[in-house]
């Protein structure tokens, strides 16, 4: 123990014993109201001083017990009990006075049946509806207490009441909500199913489109062959072929006059030239490029040009198909080129 | 039917206590048949007034009805504690009377004086034999020590109060209460232990 502790140690032995000095005081009544905290707080927690205490006490009570005897008026006793016995009906729940009227009711009839052949029997019988009453007493207490616990689960359910009222309102709208989404994924559905129906009808329609063009191009093909083989009575074909096409599917076919210095293009797969444009047919010699003569694609898809030969076939190395403006006037330089034709 | 008979008068004080503890009105009654006389003698010994005398002893017996529950027997006899509300109910009349003497002029204070060895008629037909024991353990008291005993428990005075009275020092007034207590316990072991 540091000195700190026996100092503090001394000063509450000194302030106990100072409070003990009190005891004596305290047992006769003649303390302060702050004095008497002092030593009800000081016997809590020191064992000796209470004996001490209890001790005075008991001794003070064989006084006060044998300081003298008295007659108080008999009222004082009947005033006492109507009190007491008023304090627990009031204590009572407000329904025990339904069930004290029973009781007093079987107390009647048992004083009536039981009086006239057995009067100690009656007594017990009293003695035990007093005990009942006192049973019963402590039953209403514990349903009052019941009670209690009922309301705070009645005060529980009410609030689970509520959550679940809150609950369903949210349960509804998410319902309604999800039906909204339901009707909407219908309608795109709908919607969807309508385009389905509508990209294979248009499916079918390119289906007949493309065996619309398919027969067209065997058309286009069977009319280029017919116009070739027509054109070969007058016209020998150079051998010549393609260099390169700029039109995959395009049909080109060369031809010269036997006897005339004349050529003829026979041109088929090619695309319509754009507006304002038109296709030039250029021949290729050791020299620039000369201008043979300029054609379209007819709406069938084919074309047939008949031009004038500056010198015989032979005499080229190739010839090139351009692109060029209708107004605008050949362009040795082949600015737009489209095919090429070279001699085998 | 199995019954039996509850004779009250015949429980100790402790089961008595324990049956009003349960709001046992018979047994209640029982401990006022008891005690009752008691009780009002001691606050007709201090008060000298009858009906004040009345009203204190219901008083004391309805806390007891309403309290019996905090009796705790382990920590003292019923009596202990039953004279010990009765005590400190008739030291709350008696300061009561001494705050509004306006309305008790007459000098109550002096009503009992326990260094008079007249014995009043009332004291006279009950308990003479137990009153006597008590009396004259009071009266063995060293005149110092049972004037502070009747000051103070009999007529309600503090012990500051008593000092000034007096005109002894404080530390002196509490000496002689706790002299005159320890006095009087040897002097009643008889009557407190039996012996």
């Amino acid at each position: 123990m540091d000195a700190l502790e026996k100092e503090r140690d001394g000063a509450d032995r000194i302030g106990a014993d100072n409070l003990r000095e009190n005891l004596a005081a305290y047992a006769l009544g003649a303390l302060e109201k702050d004095e008497r905290l002092e030593i009800e707080a000081l016997v809590c927690r020191d064992e000796a001083a209470a004996a001490e205490l209890e001790e005075m006490l008991e001794t003070l009570s064989l006084v006060s017990m044998r300081v003298g005897d008295g007659f108080p008026a008999p009222k004082l006793k009947d005033r006492l009990l109507e009190r007491v016995e008023a304090e627990v009906n009031d204590s009572s729940v407000s329904d025990s006075t339904v069930l004290s009227n029973v009781i007093k009711h079987i107390e009647g009839a048992l004083d009536e049946s039981v009086s006239q052949q057995s009067p100690t029997a009656l007594q017990r019988i009293t003695g035990y509806l007093s005990a009942g009453r006192i049973a019963l007493a402590t039953s209403l207490s514990a349903l009052v207490l019941v009670s209690v616990l009922a309301f705070q689960l009645s005060s529980d359910n009410a609030a689970l009441n509520r959550k679940m009222r809150y609950m369903e309102r949210e349960v509804s709208s998410a319902t309604t909500l999800v039906s909204g989404l339901i009707d909407e994924v219908s309608q795109a559905e709908a919607s969807l199913s309508r385009a389905e129906a509508k990209l294979s009808a248009q499916a079918d329609e390119i289906k007949e489109m493309v065996t619309v063009n398919e027969a067209l191009r065997s058309s286009m093909n069977d009319q280029i062959s017919l116009t070739y083989a027509t054109l070969r009575n007058e016209y020998q074909t150079p051998d010549w072929s393609l260099d390169s096409l700029h039109s995959s599917d395009a049909y080109v076919y060369l031809l010269e006059h036997h006897d005339q210095p004349l050529g003829a293009l026979v041109v088929g797969g090619m695309s319509p030239a754009p507006t304002g444009k038109e296709y030039r047919l250029y021949l290729i010699g050791d020299e620039s490029p000369i201008y043979a003569a300029s054609f379209n694609m007819n709406e069938a898809g084919y074309s047939t040009v008949i031009f004038s030969l500056p010198s015989p076939l032979s005499s080229f190395n190739g010839a090139h198909i351009t692109r060029e403006a209708i107004d605008a006037p050949p362009d040795p330089g082949l600015a737009e080129p489209a095919n090429r034709f070279v001699p085998r | 039917m199995n019954m039996t008979t509850i004779d009250y008068q015949n429980l100790t004080d402790q089961e008595l206590a324990a049956e009003i503890s349960e709001r046992n009105i018979d047994a209640f009654t029982a401990l006022y048949d008891r005690y009752g006389r008691r009780v009002f003698g001691l606050a007709a010994r201090m008060l000298n007034d009858s009906a004040s005398s009345e009203e204190v002893t219901q008083d004391v017996f309805l806390r007891v009805w309403r309290r019996a529950q905090s009796y705790t027997p382990t920590k003292g006899k019923f009596t202990t504690w039953l004279f010990r509300i009765a005590h400190n109910r008739t030291i709350d009349e008696l300061r009561k009377r001494r705050r509004d003497r306006n309305r008790h002029s007459s000098d109550i204070a002096e009503h009992y004086d326990l260094e008079s060895n007249e014995i009043s008629p009332s004291e006279a037909v009950v308990s003479n034999s137990e009153y006597a024991q008590v009396r004259a353990a009071i009266h063995m008291l060293p005149p110092p020590q049972r004037r502070v005993v009747e000051l103070s428990y009999f007529k309600g005075y503090t012990q500051t109060e008593i000092a000034a009275k007096t005109g002894q020092p404080l530390g002196t007034v509490k000496t002689r209460m706790r002299l005159a207590l320890i006095k009087l316990r040897k002097a009643l072991a008889e009557e407190i232990y039996g012996e």
